[in-house]
């Protein structure tokens, strides 16, 4: 019976490669182990084994979301909800645990703690190993390439029984297997993961553009139906999962010819006991996503499925750690073409030395500075030949991403989303491109689409500066960052706060947007102040407006216990914000402990950042 | 059978007129009337399963006052009574708007009415609140532990985590304030102007020509190592092509994607 758990929580799908790239060395060193994200476990199953002990080992990996919190799968899991609400005992159990974080946020590691104080520490659990990456590898234990081998190197220490290592040529399935399906009648399910509770079908009402349409950046509004007339808050976020265009399809199978024969027809997935039915079309379409920038763990597996042209590709590969006996096969083809063999070696070193070298920088270099997609390297390393049975083991699937609701109950009921069309270029000549704004960009009313409701109970953590009567809210906002704080503005619940608005965009003829709604000369609650930088003018920033304020700004934070609120992409803005609110305080307030007192603030919920 | 609690701020135990003549009004009614201690009160506030019509205050005046005990009081009050039920007694000047929205009430007849449930009592069998969040002790304790985790791993960026050198250049980090990031962005956007220009001047000469661009033939410019045609993950630094995917031999180079850019 296998007794080591690996469970992971992760937001932007980062940490889940994490956990893959654990979970492909504990393999291949025969430690055996089911690996889970938190909300795919169905607690009916696992309940038991929890409470009789089955798992000697228990392997949690988890991101840190936002202001120190659970990342999202976690917080919302049955299995989360078991280990809060029942008694266990692990005194026989020995933890280990990886967090990843990013040291921007005062809070960064707060997850993986709380998830060892929860879990391990109350149930007197063994521990046995902690250690946290901080992405920007300046605090924590390092970054990830730095922790990551030796994380893995400790628990192997612990787990292992052997010194066996399988090679890294042999693959390894566990997971999904793709398998042509010989029944005649097919349920046709459009998405694998029967466990869709939360997400539900909601049909486009609107998609305008906002910005100006000579105006190189395209910023979205679009309306979702909320037919089920769910309720829903400033700060809760939309989440949807994008899907590959025909364009994209048909350059895959260019690409993998030798799939062309499956592409229209019924494909079983299998994993485990779940089994659903597809085309491999529709597999591509809804799962698969070839236009991402692969992780490490791409190149782990795929670097040995290359072959020369006309060949198949040979590999051995097993299903069962135990069963493996290491074979001398010797597995390359006949010496035809010296030269291209000679190729195909150096293809294959070099995609290998992406995957599992200990220096990151070549892949850096090649594929995360560029941003280069699957699609791409698929065309650059032309031997590739991707196993049909093992395709979803080897490709990332596409994950959802979450859009903050702009509108809120005092205008409509519907979900407004406010969007930025992603495109930049990168050192590729072609230029880079979104893949899910970009989908929203194509979407027109009367399309259906699935997506799910984020309760992010905003309201909740103001509890705690409501009542030590704070009345005055700074909602900090550029660009997109306003979407959140529009639906804080039309909010019946937040319009007894006294209300501070700082917005900042480019140009104010064509990125100023949501105008209408914030020059209504109705709104006596609302003092907005805005400014755009490539507009000339001394206030260029969020930041120098908030400096050009600052007797009013300490007067709000200090005084009268104001709470700050920024929203927005992350990167310089809220760095550079923070630090003008402690000059701030630093120069008017003549306060040495400036840096404290807002970290104070961060830490009792009276300065919040939603920044992504 | 209406039933009203009575909480005692300690200051008032000292008034034992007031607290008699309160009790007494509403004994006079016939209501059920409870009492508690505000300590007590906080204590036993798991336990308490009666919900109530009027909850009474009796603390000290307004200027003596504490904001936050106030605005607890409030919280818990929600819990304990009914809809439409009264909270009297609580000086309504250091009560703020938003406090009233947040747990539920409105002022009617200088009182405040429960307008609205907001905070849900936990489970009698929970003794322990254990929630997605730390409680305070938790809090406390992990921020010793923060201690230990300012300090930075001076190991670095050059060391990988077995110990063994990195070779290549320090990147420069995502709230980069030391000028660093700038550097490298300037870098970047120099690179790729002169990447793009570089490409352009290509392609252009063989302009007309465009759907047979092939650049394994033999004469056609190539970089020092001689591996352009491999794809950027085997050109060098000084490779013209670079940015440019991979030579298929006889295969034209996919431009539709980028034609605009040309016109």
């Amino acid at each position: 019976m296998v007794d080591t758990l690996l469970l992971y929580g992760s937001e932007s799908g980062m940490t889940e490669d994490i956990a893959d790239q654990v979970s492909y060395k504990l393999l291949h060193n025969k430690i055996d182990h089911v690996i889970s994200s938190f909300d795919d476990i169905d607690i009916e199953k696992y309940a038991p084994l929890f409470k009789s002990e089955v798992y000697k080992n228990i392997i949690i990996i988890s991101s840190t979301a936002g202001q120190g919190e659970l990342p999202l799968n976690i917080r919302t899991s049955e299995l989360w909800n078991f280990f809060k609400t029942n008694e266990l005992n692990f005194s026989n159990t020995s933890f280990y645990f990886l967090g990843v974080g990013d040291s921007l946020y005062l809070k960064f590691q707060h997850a993986i703690r709380l998830l060892k104080l929860r879990i391990c520490d109350r149930f007197n659990g063994n521990f046995k190993l902690k250690m946290e990456i901080d992405v920007t590898g300046m605090k924590g234990d390092g970054s990830t390439d730095q922790v990551l081998p030796v994380f893995i190197k400790q628990l192997v220490n612990q787990l292992s029984d052997t010194e066996e290592y399988i090679n890294d040529k042999v693959f390894i399935s566990k997971g999904i297997l793709l398998k042509l399906s010989d029944s005649a009648e097919a349920n046709f399910q459009a998405s694998f993961n029967k466990k869709n509770p939360y997400w539900f079908e909601s049909e486009v009402l609107m998609n305008n553009r906002l910005t100006n349409e000579d105006y190189h950046t395209d910023i979205r509004q679009v309306v979702l139906n909320n037919k089920f007339k769910y309720q829903f808050s400033p700060g809760d976020t939309i989440s949807i999962r994008p899907q590959n265009d025909h364009a994209c399809i048909n350059k895959f199978f260019e690409l993998q010819p030798h799939l062309k024969q499956y592409r229209f027809t019924n494909v079983l997935m299998q994993d485990d006991e779940q089994k659903t039915y597809q085309t491999l079309e529709d597999i591509l379409r809804y799962e698969v996503d070839l236009k991402s920038v692969p992780k490490r763990n791409f190149f782990m597996r795929i670097w040995n499925f290359q072959s020369m042209k006309k060949q198949n590709v040979n590999f051995e590969v097993i299903h069962d750690m135990d069963s493996y006996k290491p074979t001398n096969i010797v597995l390359d083809n006949d010496f035809e073409d010296k030269e291209e063999l000679e190729t195909l070696n150096s293809h294959k070193r070099k995609l290998f030395e992406f995957g599992h070298s200990l220096d990151p920088y070549d892949y850096i270099e090649y594929v995360v500075q560029p941003r280069r997609t699957i699609l791409e390297i698929l065309f650059d390393f032309e031997y590739i030949k991707i196993p049909f049975a093992y395709m979803l083991q080897i490709l990332p699937k596409i994950k959802e991403r979450q859009y903050s609701i702009s509108s809120s109950d005092l205008s409509s009921q519907n979900f407004e989303i406010t969007a930025k069309v992603v495109e930049y270029e990168t050192l590729l000549l072609e230029k880079r491109k979104g893949l899910c704004t970009n989908y929203i960009k194509r979407l027109t009313p009367g399309n259906k689409i699935k997506i799910k409701l984020n309760s992010l109970n905003l309201w909740d953590k103001l509890e705690e500066p409501i009542m030590q009567g704070a009345e005055s809210i700074i909602l900090i906002g550029p660009g997109v960052g306003i979407a959140p704080i529009k639906s804080f503005c039309d909010n019946d619940d937040y319009t007894m706060f006294n209300k501070y608005v700082y917005f900042g965009n480019r140009n104010k003829d064509m990125d100023y947007i949501y105008e209408s709604f914030w020059e209504n000369p109705k709104r006596s609650d609302i003092i907005m102040r805005k400014c755009f930088s490539r507009d000339g003018g001394e206030e260029r920033y969020v930041q120098d407006m908030l400096w050009n304020d600052k007797a009013l700004i300490f007067d709000l934070v200090v005084n009268q216990n104001a709470i700050v609120y920024i929203c927005g992409s992350s990167g310089q803005m809220p760095t550079q914000v923070k630090l003008t609110f402690i000059e701030i305080i630093k120069t008017i307030g003549n306060d040495e402990n400036a840096e404290q007192y807002v970290n104070e603030m961060i830490k009792f919920n009276r300065y919040i950042q939603e920044t992504w | 059978m209406t039933k009203v609690l009575i909480l005692l701020h300690p200051i008032v135990t000292t008034n034992a007129e007031l607290v008699e003549n309160t009790m007494s009004s509403y004994k006079s009614k016939s209501y059920e009337v409870h009492q508690y201690l505000l300590p007590n009160f906080l204590e036993e506030y798991y336990n308490i399963e009666t919900t109530f019509d009027y909850i009474h205050y009796l603390g000290p005046s307004a200027e003596d006052s504490n904001k936050s005990e106030l605005a607890l009081l409030l919280k818990l009050s929600n819990s304990l009574l009914h809809i439409n039920g009264f909270l009297i007694g609580l000086p309504l000047d250091k009560i703020t708007k938003l406090q009233k929205k947040m747990f539920g009430f409105e002022e009617e007849d200088s009182n405040l009415k429960k307008v609205e449930n907001k905070i849900i009592k936990p489970a009698k069998t929970q003794t322990t609140v254990v929630g997605d969040v730390l409680n305070a002790e938790e809090e406390k304790a992990l921020d010793n532990e923060e201690k230990d985790f300012t300090k930075m791993y001076m190991v670095g960026c050059t060391e990988t985590g077995d110990g063994t050198k990195l070779t290549r250049r320090r990147k420069a980090c995502d709230t980069c304030t030391c000028g660093l990031k700038e550097l490298e962005e300037q870098e970047l956007e120099e690179r790729k102007k002169a990447n793009r220009e570089r490409i352009k001047n290509i392609l252009l000469l063989s302009k007309d020509d465009l759907t047979e661009v092939d650049f394994t033939i033999k004469g056609k410019k190539v970089g020092g190592c001689g591996s352009c045609a491999l794809g950027d993950a085997f050109r060098c630094d000084g490779c013209p092509y670079l940015g440019l995917p991979a030579f298929k031999p006889g295969q034209p180079i996919d431009l539709s994607s980028i034609k605009d850019d040309f016109e």
